[in-house]
């Protein structure tokens, strides 16, 4: 008996069903697009970790923590090894290198070096002369002399903080002192001293023996003139001249 | 001895339209369960062939109602469980799943300010958001979805002014990235940051659409005039101002992105071949799934359907992926659009809803509803000889389901690619019938032959499922 022929249409290539169709083939070096694993995303020229600006990238640029791009981050370090960061704490234990502490009571040094901040006293700073140093004493945190002073104005005497404290007196003129040592409360030698400008008095002095004036010099209303172009002096009330009066009538 | 010298069993129709039908309307390369052509339903009850979902308009939704406009956009995620917006040329509506809103207060649709085109809508939080042109450049309105009061010109108050270009949208939690012409514009809500130039692809750019997923935007771009398509990632929070990767497609223009099940889906024309195809993204490269005729829908003309992408290809709606992941992928013509121009796409409420207008006074918002009798399929063409011999149909076996009272298709069979006259037509048809057997098929002995079914005269509501046609015949000499 003579078999039918099947002349049903078939497909050289069988249809993939669905599942196998969107099978992802592992292409050899390489990422697939935009590749995301456990919120690492990893792209052509760039990896990021996080969402938002509260991310941690890398790329061509270099590295940097939050923001969404290299140029916006508070930290970066570029290929170069050039870092930019807001602020820095170098507290953490096992760091051996220069740590700067600030705090009121003393700390213990990690490295000689070591920078410390006492903020309960004005932020006066100490140096650590040695590793685990713990008190301020020659050998431990040793006071590192700082240029800081302060400035009084008031009317009374005030006690000097620092040698070099200024204080200007508010009710003669604002007549500068400097303290030449610390707790200073009187005007003296050693204590306040006056600060003498001599400046103006100098000036002055320079212009009468020295320097040549153009115009003329008027004292007060322009009774009292020194007329360089003319070489004389001229004085008057503005009805008499005037060259000398007695302090009592009569005088001279 | 068989008295017959040939059979070709015609099953398995889950596979839509045949590998080259776009470019051949008799092709005769496929499988036996491929057609040729066709508008009809293949993915309801896969594996059966039936009537074409058919369209019945929304309460309101023409000219006579409310709907005097080409709709352009419907939103696909509602905003609440009977409610979402669509945009239109001038105005804007409000639909539930049954009815185009008319009336109330404020008093539905709204006309927009200055809009000429309606472009897109999203809802962000509490808020929703349009996209529109206007005679010059475009805009952003606002409207707070408890007032629904809009403020036509929120994006030029908070930012600047659109340009008149596609304004493909997409959001995530509180941001939303959107298409600009050349530009993508931001808005984070929580920073109330409104960036309409936040990225800048270039002249001669066009931002086509924009989708989310996996932490990224993806953002597809065409350039000159369509002929290079890109696509680019973009960081999540959308604060950068760089972007994170690309893929180039070539010459390849970009519809739409489409994101379903974690994969991101292209429509495209591929401008070497004139053709159109639905693609996916694999690594940095688009593979191509299945190719269509017809025209390149765009980022208004997307939704999901029982598990495939929907979309609007000229006059008809396509559908192409697969129904369960154990079946093959399939593009087939499921359904025609409406009228001759179509707008917008979607799904909101489970059910497609697509937008129409015959580009003169009538305009219609329909959704599926039934079965259409504007339904055909047609079997690749089948080469039914043998050296010298000639084939000669000379039964039909058809299997259905047990049909209801009422369900009809008709199979004609064509002779020598429509060339020798058509059979006679047989009706498959008959309560509680499941097999349908044809004798005297009157048909002349052809070189191929291409079963045509036809639902013309088919019922409205009882569909005539067909899971197998069965052709037997002899060899003619010649």
């Amino acid at each position: 008996m003579a078999k039918i022929k099947d002349l049903t249409p078939k497909l050289k290539t069988k249809l993939k069903t669905a599942e196998q169709e969107f099978r992802q083939e592992y292409q050899a070096g390489e990422l697939p697009f935009g590749q995301n694993i456990g919120g690492t995303q990893m792209f052509s020229n760039v990896f990021k970790r996080g969402y938002g600006d509260a991310v941690f990238g890398s790329s061509e640029l270099g590295i940097w923590l939050g923001a969404a791009d290299f140029a916006d981050a508070p930290f970066q370090v570029d290929m170069d090894g050039n870092v930019i960061a807001s602020s820095a704490d170098f507290s953490g234990a096992g760091y051996t290198k220069i740590n700067i502490f600030r705090q009121a009571s003393i700390p213990t040094s990690v490295s000689v070096g070591d920078l410390w901040f006492d903020s309960d006293d004005n932020n006066r700073m100490y140096r650590a002369a040695s590793a685990g140093a713990d008190e301020i004493k020659a050998g431990e945190w040793e006071e590192v002399a700082t240029p800081s002073v302060t400035v009084f104005a008031q009317d009374s005497v005030p006690t000097a903080l620092a040698v070099g404290d200024l204080w200007y007196d508010t009710n003669d003129s604002n007549k500068p002192y400097r303290a030449a040592s610390i707790g200073a409360d009187e005007i003296k030698a050693g204590e306040w001293e006056l600060i003498n400008d001599l400046r103006a008095a100098d000036a002055l002095l320079k212009a009468g023996s020295s320097q040549t004036l153009t115009g003329d010099i008027q004292v007060g209303a322009g009774n009292v003139i020194i007329d360089g172009a003319n070489a004389r002096i001229l004085i008057n009330d503005g009805m008499n001249d005037r060259i000398l009066i007695g302090y009592d009538e009569g005088g001279f | 001895m068989s008295d017959y010298d040939f059979g070709i069993k015609l099953e398995g129709f889950s596979d839509g339209l045949a590998p080259l039908a776009h470019l051949d309307s008799r092709t005769f390369l496929g499988s036996k369960g491929q057609a040729s052509s066709m508008r009809a339903d293949v993915i309801s009850n896969p594996g059966f062939i039936q009537q074409s979902p058919a369209l019945a308009n929304l309460t309101n939704g023409t000219q006579a109602g409310v709907v005097d406009q080409l709709i352009r956009f419907i939103l696909d995620k509602p905003t609440a469980s009977t409610t979402t917006f669509a945009i239109g040329t001038t105005k804007l509506f409000k639909l539930s799943s049954t009815a185009v809103t008319s009336g109330g207060s404020p008093s539905w649709p709204q006309t927009v300010t200055d809009m000429t085109e309606g472009e897109s809508v999203i809802r962000l939080k509490a808020n929703l958001y349009g996209f529109f042109n206007k005679a010059s450049g475009g805009d952003i309105l606002q409207m707070p979805l408890a007032t629904e009061v809009i403020d036509p010109d929120w994006g030029s108050s908070n930012d600047e002014a659109l340009e008149d270009a596609l304004h493909p949208v997409a959001a995530k939690e509180d941001i939303m990235v959107f298409g600009n012409g050349r530009y993508v514009g931001i808005y984070v809500e929580g920073s109330s940051t409104l960036d309409v130039q936040k990225l800048d692809f270039g002249e001669g750019a066009e931002v086509a659409d924009i989708v989310f997923n996996a932490n990224v935007w993806y953002i597809a771009v065409n350039y000159g005039e369509g002929r290079r398509g890109q696509i680019y990632l973009y960081d999540g929070s959308a604060i950068s101002n760089v972007l994170s990767d690309e893929a180039g497609l070539g010459n390849q223009k970009i519809g739409f992105l489409f994101v379903f099940n974690g994969i991101v889906y292209v429509a495209y024309q591929d401008n070497t071949s004139g053709a159109f195809a639905i693609g996916w993204m694999s690594g940095r490269q688009l593979k191509p799934l299945r190719y269509f005729a017809g025209s390149l829908p765009d980022h208004r003309q997307k939704t999901l359907y029982k598990n495939t992408i929907l979309f609007v290809s000229d006059e008809d709606i396509f559908s192409c992926g697969a129904p369960v992941e154990q079946l093959s992928i399939q593009i087939s013509d499921l359904a025609d659009a409406g009228y001759a121009t179509v707008g917008g796409l979607a799904a909101p409420f489970g059910t497609p809803m697509v937008a129409s207008t015959d580009g003169s006074t009538n305009y219609r918002l329909a959704k599926f509803s039934g079965l259409s009798v504007d339904s055909n399929w047609k079997s690749l063409s089948l080469d039914v000889t043998d050296g010298r011999k000639l084939g000669k149909i000379t039964c039909v076996i058809v299997s259905t389901q047990a049909l209801s009272s009422g369900a009809k298709a008709e199979l004609t069979l064509e002779g020598n690619q429509g060339i020798l006259d058509d059979s006679d037509t047989f009706s498959i048809t008959g309560a509680n019938k499941i097999r349908h057997v044809f004798r005297s098929i009157n048909l002349k002995p052809a070189q191929d032959v291409r079963v045509v079914l036809d639902s013309s005269n088919g019922h409205a509501s009882n569909a005539c499922p067909i899971r197998k046609i069965e052709l037997l015949g002899n060899f003619v000499d010649r």
